[in-house]
Order: C-alpha cells, then structure tokens, then sequence
C-alpha cells in the first residue's frame, strides 16, 4: 500500500506524499527531538527531511526503501542543525565534564534525568543518533549503519562509546547503596 | 554486566520519554506548502550523485538536496517583480534583492515578490538569522544562514548560501556553517545593519556555479536582504 503512495509521490502526486508524511512525522519529529534536545531545531529539521524527500523522490529506485531513506534525511538534517548549532554557539562550553557530576543523589530518579540530560548533550550528534536510533527506534546495528551510512564497526563504536559514557554518568550520580551495604555499617 | 543492563534500561527508558508527537500548526506549515514545491528533475540527482565526492560532507549534501526541493520560486529577473529595493517592509515581510554576474546561465538581477508561497526571515536566540524564500515564476529557492557572530570583523565571512534558480544553482559556505566548501572553493562576506524595525544584510560573494552538478564559472554575488526585527 505504501509502496503504492511512494510511487505516486514519485510521479509527483502531492497527494500521495501528503499521506505519507502525515503517517510518518510524528514518529521523525520525535526522533529529531531526541537527538537535537531542542523543539524548534527538531522541527526544522523535519521540514528539512520532508521537503527535500519530496524533492528528491523521483530519484529513490526502490519504494521499499522509502522509510529508511526518509531516516537518512532526517538523521543528515539533524547532523546538519547539530553541527549548526555547535558552531553558532558553543553551548557544549557550559556543559559540565563528567567528573564534575554530582557523585550522591537525593533524588535518584530526578537526578538521573538531569546528569543524563547533560551528558547526553555532550555527546556530539552523530553519537546521539545512534542511540536514539537503537534505543527509541529498535534499530539493531546493521540497520543503524544503513541508515546512518557509515560500516557496521562504526555504528557499533559510535553505540559503544554513546552508552559508555552515559552508564559512566548513571553509575555516578546513584546513591552508594551497596558499598554501604558491603561496608558492614 | 547486570548493572550495565539497568543502566542500559535507565537510558533506553529516558530515551523513549518525551513528546511523541508534532503540532497540528507544525504538521501544516510543513505539509502546506509541498503542492507548489517542485520535484527534482532526476537528471540533476544523478549529476549531483556522481559529484558527491567533491562535496565537503554528508552536511552540504543534505543542504543540497533540501533547498532544490523547495520549489517554484518567485524572483524575477531583470528588474520584473517585488519592491526595486530591499528596505524596512511596511508589511513585515523580508525581502531581498540579488545580482548574478560574471557567468552562468542566470545572470540578472532577482527580486523577492511579495506574493511568494514561502518569505520568512528567522532570528534564532543565538543569534544566528536565517532566511528562506520559495514562490514565483521561474522556479527559484533559497536558503540563506547568517552566522551569529556575522556583526563582528572576526564573523564577517560567516554567510551561507544555497540557490536554486531555473535553470540555474550555487552554494557557497566558506566558514562551515552547513558542511562547508572545499577551502578557497568560494568567498564571501556580511554586512549586518541593525535598524529600528527591521535588519539588512549585504552579502557579496564569489562561487562557481553548479548549475549542471560541477563546478564551473565563478558567479558573483551581490545580495541585499531585509528581515522584519
């Protein structure tokens, strides 16, 4: 049935593509909110991707591959805001470094929000889409690297080194139960 | 390993919380407009496909492919259109004045129409502006990026371009703004002034035109664009 709408919008059915971005932008804008942590950058980028999908349809070969197609757009115009964004203003300065994560929580659960939040945003994008992609999206890592287009080493690194550095800061910011535990207190 | 599954869980749990959807106002302004876009003719994606080496990085591709999908366009050349002279707009909305020279197959000067379908001058909290326009007869898209530093000496060069123009196409980002160019493919520079209702911008530049997905002729680039404050 989608195949069908893609290749109508691919003859230039705006119609068509209509029902198939409305289907679909839910689930793009909250993949661009998770990866930008910013609502009018998630936006942008979604247009982004939409209109250049409805530019460059004519082009994409095989129908089936629409979705994943459409992912790539997204995750290029996310990396595209990101970059953008990094550069226009250096909002990774005023990050704090993990080290300087608080080491106790009285709220473990708020806590973990706000570290991870933080740490999260020090990551660079291309990170960040990985694991939004793995993680909100189910990708597994063959289907990262397609749709992120870099091998599976890469997208398997990326991963590693995104959830090193986020299992760094959860681990950082819980209470010490169990060394309390274990010091016989 | 099980404490790596529980924080794996906290991530994968923190991930998945958050908005889940979009608005109703942003679904339309994205959807609305995409009737009168026009779609890419495939000849060109399979230049620009066999050109992709030469781009800077996946980021200029994405630029490229978005803004020659945004559609038919307003600006006319040779003087025919919009207002003769960008300046503070009574009705808010920006505008833009542009010459091509020096080669390529649209040298003339544009004009912004006040009747075209996309018009909109963004000034983000950063700082930074941005400014695309779609609409008109012949077909012209364009998107530009003003750094947020540009008022500044050290900024002066941070001005981003990408132009599609029946039956034309260039992009410029000597400062990497977007993916950038190759060094020394292109120059460019702003002028910010700041008015009491409204900013101009004056950008002039030298790139090869694209027109037939390779570096060509160089083109330059005088441009004059107005945004309501």
């Amino acid at each position: 049935m989608d195949d069908e709408l893609v290749a109508r919008a691919a003859r230039g059915d705006a119609d068509a593509f209509d029902a198939l971005a409305r289907d679909r932008i839910d689930r793009l804008f909250g993949i661009a909110f998770r990866i930008l942590r910013d609502h009018h950058d998630a936006e942008d980028a979604v247009q982004h991707a939409l209109w250049t999908a409805w530019s460059d349809l004519p082009g994409l070969r095989d129908p089936a591959r629409f979705d994943a197609w459409l992912y790539r757009l997204l995750i290029r115009a996310c990396y595209r805001a990101g970059h953008s964004r990094r550069r226009r203003a250096a909002v990774v300065s005023i990050v704090p470094e993990m080290d300087d994560l608080p080491g106790t929580a009285t709220d473990d659960a708020i806590v973990d929000r706000d570290a991870l939040e933080r740490a999260f945003a020090s990551l660079s994008t291309e990170h960040r889409a990985v694991v939004v992609l793995h993680h909100y999206l189910g990708l597994g890592l063959d289907e990262i690297a397609a749709v992120v287009g870099v091998p599976h080493g890469t997208a398997r690194s990326r991963l590693h080194y995104a959830l090193l550095k986020l299992r760094s800061t959860i681990e950082a910011t819980e209470p010490p139960t169990v060394a309390v535990a274990e010091s016989g207190r | 390993m099980n404490e790596n599954h529980r924080s794996d869980d906290i991530v994968r749990a923190w991930v998945r919380s958050g908005p889940e959807q979009a608005s109703a106002e942003f679904v339309e302004r994205t959807l609305r407009p995409v009737p009168r876009m026009r779609q890419r003719r495939s000849w060109r994606i399979l230049l620009e496909r066999g050109s992709r080496p030469v781009l800077a990085g996946a980021g200029a591709v994405a630029v490229v492919v978005l803004i020659a999908g945004l559609g038919l366009l307003a600006v006319r050349p040779g003087g025919v259109g919009g207002p003769a002279s960008p300046g503070p707009s009574a009705t808010s909305q920006p505008t833009f004045e542009m010459t091509i020279s020096g080669g390529g197959p649209a040298t003339g000067t544009y004009r912004s129409d006040p009747a075209a379908s996309v018009n909109r001058c963004t000034h983000a909290t950063d700082g930074s502006w941005r400014y695309i326009y779609v609409s008109g007869q012949p077909p012209i898209n364009l998107d530009l990026l003003i750094g947020f530093d540009a008022a500044s000496s050290a900024g002066s060069s941070h001005v981003a371009l990408e132009l599609e123009y029946d039956p034309g196409y260039f992009r410029f980002d000597p400062a990497d703004l977007r993916g950038g160019d190759t060094a020394g493919r292109s120059t460019a520079s702003v002028t910010v002034t700041p008015g009491p209702t409204s900013t101009t911008f004056r950008i002039t530049a030298v790139t090869p035109d694209r027109s037939d997905g390779t570096d060509r002729t160089p083109v330059d680039v005088d441009m004059t664009v107005t945004c309501p404050n």
